[in-house]
C-alpha cells in the first residue's frame, strides 16, 4: 500500500548521555516500510538507546531523525495531537517486560491502550480478546502480571502493545531469556506480523535467531558506529566483522545451518562513517 | 509450529501521520517530569564524583575529619548572632569551594537555587509591619495618620540574617558533599560513633536507589511510549500507585536475592566494614585550625561586631 | 516538610537527635529480633524505595504534580518500626547528597515524616482494618484515611518545631534568629498546606498503592514483614506510650535549654571564654569617636547598633587583616594538602 515508503530515515545521529557518556555516534540509516531488520550489537553498543529515539523517547541534537515523514523533536514530541499520532504508529516492546507492566492484571494491561484512545467498552473488549485468543493468554487473562513467567510477561507486553495496532514494532531483545519453545513463538508472530505489512526493528544479540526475525542487519560497534549493514547471511559470514564488533569470539560457529546458498558472498555495503573503520570488511 | 490467527483489524494500517490541525501542547506529564527527576539524580551525582576526584583542599582531607569540622561549622553558623559572621562564613565556604576546585557557578548554582531562594519567598511577608510589627524602615503606604504599610526594621534584621544563615549552613553541607565519595563520605560518619550497621546499610541503600531508579525510569518510560491519548487525573494517578506498587514487588524480589547472596557469602547478621584510612598531621592542623576559626567567629559575633 | 538547616536553633536539633536516639534504638531492636539476618536486605531495599518514592511525581488536579513522603504506604507494608528505620535511611541521603533537609535538623525531620506518619497511619489502620480480609476495601479506605490524618499531624508537629523559634530564639532587640514564623502562623499554614495538598497526595498514594497490592499480591499487606515486625501486641502498646510521652516531652525539652551555648549571650560567652578582645574594643572606640566627628551618617539599623554600627568601622580594620591571615592559613593548608595528594594517590 506504501510500497517503498521510508518509515526512518537518520542522518549523522549521535547521542549522548547527560553524564557524557557516548551512545550513538554518526548513524545513518534508513528502514524501509515493510522491511524487518535488525540492530547487531554487543552489549552497550548503543542499540537500546538507537530505538528509544526512534521512538521519540529521547531527542538528540546530533543529526536529524525523521520518522514517518517527520524530523523527531522535543517540541514537535510536545504536540499532544502528534504525539498521539506516533505513538499510535509506533509500539515499543521493552527489554525489561517488568518495566512495561504495570496493570493490575493482563486484560486491563492490554486493555491499556485502547482506553486511552476512547474508544468505546465493546469495541475494546473486542480488541482485547482478538489479542488474547490470538496469543492463547485466555488462563492469563485475570492474573497479575508479576505472578507470569518470564515468557508470558514478554508475551503480554507485546500483546500491550499490538492491541493499538502499530504499524511499527520496535522491539529490544525480545528473545533474551526465553525457553525454546516461547522464543519459536514469538519469531513466527514476529514474522507473521511482518508478513501482515507491520515494519520490525528488534534490537538483539542473539545471532542464532537473526535470520528469522530479519531480512537486513544493521551492526553497531562497541566504540557506538554504525560499521555494516546488509543482508542477515552476509553478516553472519563475516566472521572477522563479528569479533571485531565483539559480538562473538574466533571459535564462533552457528549451531544450526544457515543457506549460505552456493553464491560468492556479496560485498556487504558498508556505509560512509568518515572512512575510520572501512578496512573491517577487507578481508585479509 | 501452527499459526497464529492474526484478528483482521490488526493488518489493517493505520497510514501516515495526518497533518497536525493544533498546536496544543502536551502539558509536560507527570511520567516525564519524573523521568527527568531520576536523570537529574544520576547527573547531579556524576558531577559530584567527579568533583570528587579532582585534587583540591577538601579533597585531600581525612573524611573523617572533614566530617566532623563541616558540623562544627555548620553548628557555628547556627549559632550566629549577627548578620557578619554569617556573611563570613559564606565567604569562607566560598573560598574553600575555590581552593577544592568546585567550579564556582555549580556550587553557587547547588547552594542558592532552592533553599535559600524557597526560604526568601516565605520570609518575604514578614518585611511587612503588617505581619510581623516593628519600627518601620520604609515606609511604602500611608493610610490615615496612625496607618501605614511599612518594612520593619526587625523583619528586615531577620529576613537577612535566616536567609544568609541558611545559605551558609547549606553552603557547608554542599561542599562537603561535593569533595567527598559517598563511601569515603560514610566512613567519615563512623568517626562520629554513626553505628556500623546503619553506615553499613546507607551504603548499600545507595546502591539499590541506582537498581531502582533505573526500574521506576524503564516504567516511566513505557508509559510514555504507550501515551496515545488523554487520561484522567485520577487514572494517571492510578498508574502513579500501580507503578510505586510493582516497584515494591521488584524491591521485594530483590531484598530476597540480595539476602540469600548476602547468606551464601558467609554473611552472620553482623555486617563489617574495612577499616578507617589513618589521621595525619595535616588533619589535625586542619581540625585545630577550624575550631580556633569558630571561636573567633563566636567571639566576634557576640562581643566585637 | 523537610526542615533545612537554619530554620531550627542548634538546642532544638539538639532535642530532636536525643529524642529519636531511643526511637531508632527500639526500631532497630524491634526489626532485629524478628527478622534476624533478613534485617539488613529488608531494610536496605526498603530505604532504597522510599527514597525512589519521594521522586514520583504524583500527578494532582490542575495538570501539575507533587510528591508524596510515602511513610503511610510503608508502614501499611513493612509496619511502623520498619518504616521509620527505611525512611530515616532514605532521609539520611537526601540530607548528605542533596541538602534537601539538613543535618542538624535531620532528628527533627526524621521525627516528623520517619516516626509521626507511619506510627498514626499504622495506629488507624489497624484499629480500624486490622482484623479484616487481606482484600477487604476497609484496609485500602484506613491506610488512606491514616495517612491523610498521619501526615497532618506530622504537619501538626512540624508547624509547633518551627513555631517556637522566634518565641525562644531572638535578639535583644527581637529580631527572631531562626523561623521568624510564630507558633499562630506557622502551625495554621503547615496545616492548611497539608490538609488541602500534601494530605491528599499521601492518602491518594498510600490507598492506591495499598488497593493494588490487594489487586494482585495481597500477602504484601496481609502483615506478613508487618506481622513479624509486630508480633506482640502487648510490647506494641507499651511503645505507643513512650511514643505518646516523647511528643508530649519535646516542646517541653524545647524549653528547658533555651539558655543553651548556641543562644547564649555575649555575657554568657564572656563566662565560657574569660576574655574580652580588650584592644579590639580600645581600636574600635576611638574610631567611633572619630567617625561621629566627621558626622558619618547613621546606619539603617537600629539604635543599639547604630553605636556598634561605628564601632565596628574600627573593627573593620582589625578583621581585614584578621580574614587575610585566616585566608592565608587556609591557602598555605590548601597547598600542603594538595602536595600530599600529589605523592600519595591512595588517600583521597
Amino acid at each position: 500500500m506504501f510500497g517503498e515508503e521510508v518509515v526512518f530515515k537518520l542522518k549523522d545521529v549521535g547521542f549522548s548521555y547527560p553524564s557524557g557518556e557516548k551512545a550513538l555516534e554518526g548513524i545513518n540509516l534508513s528502514v524501509r516500510r515493510g522491511e524487518k531488520v535488525a540492530l547487531l550489537g554487543a552489549n552497550g553498543s548503543g542499540k537500546s538507546t538507537l530505538l528509544k529515539l526512534l521512538n521519540g523517547l529521547l531527542f538528540t541534537r546530533e543529526g536529524t531523525i525523521e520518522a514517518l515523514g517527520q524530523v523527531l523533536s522535543e517540541k514537535i514530541m510536545a504536540n499532544e495531537e502528534f504525539s498521539f499520532a506516533f505513538r499510535r504508529r509506533v509500539g515499543f516492546v521493552f527489554q525489561k517486560a517488568d518495566a512495561q507492566l504495570f496493570n493490575s492484571n493482563v486484560r486491563e494491561e492490554i486493555a491499556f491502550g485502547p482506553v486511552q484512545l476512547g474508544w468505546p467498552a465493546a469495541e475494546v473488549n473486542r480488541v482485547v480478546d482478538d489479542v488474547i485468543s490470538m496469543l492463547n493468554l485466555d488462563r492469563l487473562r485475570d492474573r497479575p502480571p508479576f505472578r507470569l513467567s518470564g515468557g508470558e510477561k514478554r508475551l503480554v507486553a507485546l500483546a500491550s502493545v499490538l492491541s493499538l495496532n502499530p504499524d511499527v514494532l520496535l522491539l529490544d531483545e525480545p528473545t533474551s531469556g526465553l525457553d525454546p519453545r516461547t522464543q519459536r513463538r514469538l519469531i513466527r508472530l514476529i514474522q507473521q506480523l511482518n508478513e501482515a505489512g507491520k515494519t520490525i526493528i528488534v534490537a538483539t544479540h542473539n545471532l542464532e535467531i537473526l535470520q528469522e526475525i530479519a531480512d537486513r542487519a544493521i551492526v553497531f560497534s562497541e566504540d557506538h558506529h554504525l560499521v555494516a549493514e546488509g543482508p542477515c547471511e552476509q553478516v553472519l559470514s563475516n566472521i572477522d566483522l563479528l569479533v571485531q564488533v565483539n559480538l562473538v569470539d574466533e571459535e564462533f560457529h552457528l549451531h544450526h545451518p544457515h543457506p549460505h546458498g552456493g553464491h560468492a558472498p556479496r560485498p556487504v555495503t558498508v556505509p560512509p562513517f568518515n572512512g575510520k573503520k572501512a578496512g573491517f570488511f577487507t578481508k585479509p | 509450529m501452527a499459526d497464529f490467527q492474526i484478528p483482521e483489524w490488526l493488518l489493517q494500517s493505520r497510514g501516515p501521520l495526518p497533518p497536525i490541525t493544533s498546536s496544543k501542547k502536551a502539558r509536560r506529564s507527570f511520567a516525564q517530569k519524573s523521568i527527568d527527576g531520576f536523570s537529574g539524580f544520576l547527573m547531579d551525582d556524576f558531577y559530584a564524583e567527579r568533583i570528587a576526584a579532582k585534587k583540591g583542599l577538601m579533597q585531600g582531607l581525612h573524611p573523617g575529619i572533614k566530617v566532623v569540622t563541616s558540623l562544627i561549622l555548620i553548628f557555628v553558623a547556627s549559632c550566629m548572632h549577627n548578620w557578619v559572621s554569617l556573611l563570613l562564613i559564606n565567604v569562607y565556604v566560598l573560598l574553600l569551594a575555590y581552593l577544592s576546585a568546585v567550579p564556582l557557578r555549580i556550587f553557587l548554582k547547588r547552594v542558592w537555587v532552592f533553599v535559600p531562594l524557597f526560604t526568601v519567598i516565605i520570609v518575604l511577608p514578614t518585611l511587612f509591619n503588617v505581619v510581623r510589627p516593628g519600627e518601620p524602615l520604609v515606609v511604602l503606604l500611608q493610610y490615615g495618620s496612625h496607618h501605614q504599610l511599612a518594612i520593619t526594621r526587625q523583619g528586615a534584621q531577620s529576613m537577612v540574617l535566616f536567609v544568609l544563615r541558611v545559605a551558609a549552613c547549606v553552603s557547608i553541607a554542599v561542599l562537603l558533599t561535593l569533595t567527598t565519595r559517598w563511601a569515603y563520605l560514610l566512613r567519615g560518619f563512623s568517626m562520629i560513633r554513626v553505628p556500623t550497621i546503619f553506615i553499613k546499610i546507607l551504603e548499600m541503600t545507595y546502591r539499590y536507589i541506582y537498581v531502582l531508579l533505573h526500574s521506576a525510569g524503564d516504567m516511566f518510560e513505557a508509559r510514555l511510549s504507550r501515551t496515545v491519548g488523554r487520561m484522567s487525573t485520577g487514572e494517571q494517578q492510578k498508574f502513579v500507585g500501580n507503578t510505586m506498587g510493582s516497584l515494591w514487588t521488584i524491591a521485594l524480589g530483590l531484598s530476597d536475592e540480595v539476602h540469600a547472596a548476602m547468606l551464601s557469602r558467609g554473611y552472620t547478621g553482623t555486617p563489617r566494614t574495612l577499616t578507617n584510612s589513618r589521621l595525619r598531621g595535616l588533619d589535625w592542623v586542619w581540625t585545630v585550625f577550624i575550631v580556633l576559626i569558630s571561636i573567633i567567629l563566636i567571639g566576634g559575633d557576640r562581643l566585637v561586631w | 516538610m523537610h526542615i533545612p538547616d537554619g530554620y531550627l536553633s542548634p538546642s532544638t536539633c539538639a532535642v530532636g537527635y536525643l529524642g529519636m536516639l531511643p526511637i531508632w534504638a527500639a526500631a532497630v531492636k524491634k526489626v532485629k529480633k524478628n527478622l534476624n539476618t533478613r534485617l539488613i536486605p529488608l531494610m536496605v531495599i526498603g530505604a532504597a524505595f522510599s527514597f525512589v518514592l519521594m521522586m514520583f511525581n504524583v500527578p494532582i488536579p490542575g495538570g501539575t504534580t507533587a510528591h508524596a513522603v510515602g511513610g503511610g504506604i510503608l508502614a501499611v507494608i513493612l509496619g511502623p518500626w520498619a518504616a521509620t528505620i527505611c525512611i530515616s535511611i532514605a532521609l539520611a541521603i537526601q540530607a548528605l547528597l542533596f541538602g534537601d533537609g539538613g543535618i542538624l535538623t535531620y532528628g527533627f525531620n526524621c521525627f516528623n515524616m520517619a516516626v509521626v506518619i507511619p506510627f498514626v497511619t499504622w495506629f488507624i489502620y489497624q484499629r480500624m482494618a486490622g482484623k479484616t480480609e487481606a482484600t477487604s476495601s476497609r484496609r485500602w479506605i484506613w491506610a488512606a484515611i491514616g495517612s491523610y490524618i498521619g501526615i497532618n499531624v506530622a504537619a501538626l508537629c512540624n508547624g509547633t518545631e518551627l513555631g517556637l523559634q522566634p518565641l525562644l530564639f531572638h535578639t535583644a532587640q527581637g529580631v527572631p534568629l531562626y523561623c521568624p514564623y510564630p507558633i499562630w502562623i506557622s502551625v495554621p499554614a503547615m496545616l492548611l498546606a497539608h490538609l488541602l495538598m500534601a494530605g491528599p497526595v499521601e492518602a491518594i498514594v498510600t490507598g492506591l498503592v495499598t488497593r493494588y497490592f490487594q489487586a494482585t499480591n495481597p500477602s504484601v499487606i496481609a502483615d506478613r514483614i508487618a506481622a513479624r515486625v509486630e508480633s506482640t501486641k502487648a510490647a506494641f502498646n507499651k511503645m505507643w506510650w513512650a511514643i505518646i510521652g516523647l511528643i508530649l516531652l519535646v516542646p517541653l525539652g524545647l524549653l528547658a535549654p533555651g539558655g543553651a551555648f548556641g543562644e547564649g549571650s555575649a555575657e554568657d560567652i564572656k563566662k565560657a571564654f574569660g576574655f574580652v578582645p580588650k584592644g579590639l574594643a580600645a581600636l574600635g572606640g576611638h574610631f567611633h569617636a572619630l567617625l561621629q566627628n566627621y558626622g558619618v551618617p547613621d546606619s539603617p539599623f537600629s539604635a543599639d547598633s547604630r553605636n556598634l554600627f561605628h564601632q565596628s568601622i574600627g573593627y573593620y580594620v582589625a578583621a581585614v587583616a584578621g580574614i587575610a591571615i585566616i585566608a592565608g592559613i587556609t591557602l598555605v593548608i590548601s597547598r600542603l594538602v594538595a602536595g600530599r595528594q600529589g605523592n600519595d594517590p591512595a588517600n583521597s
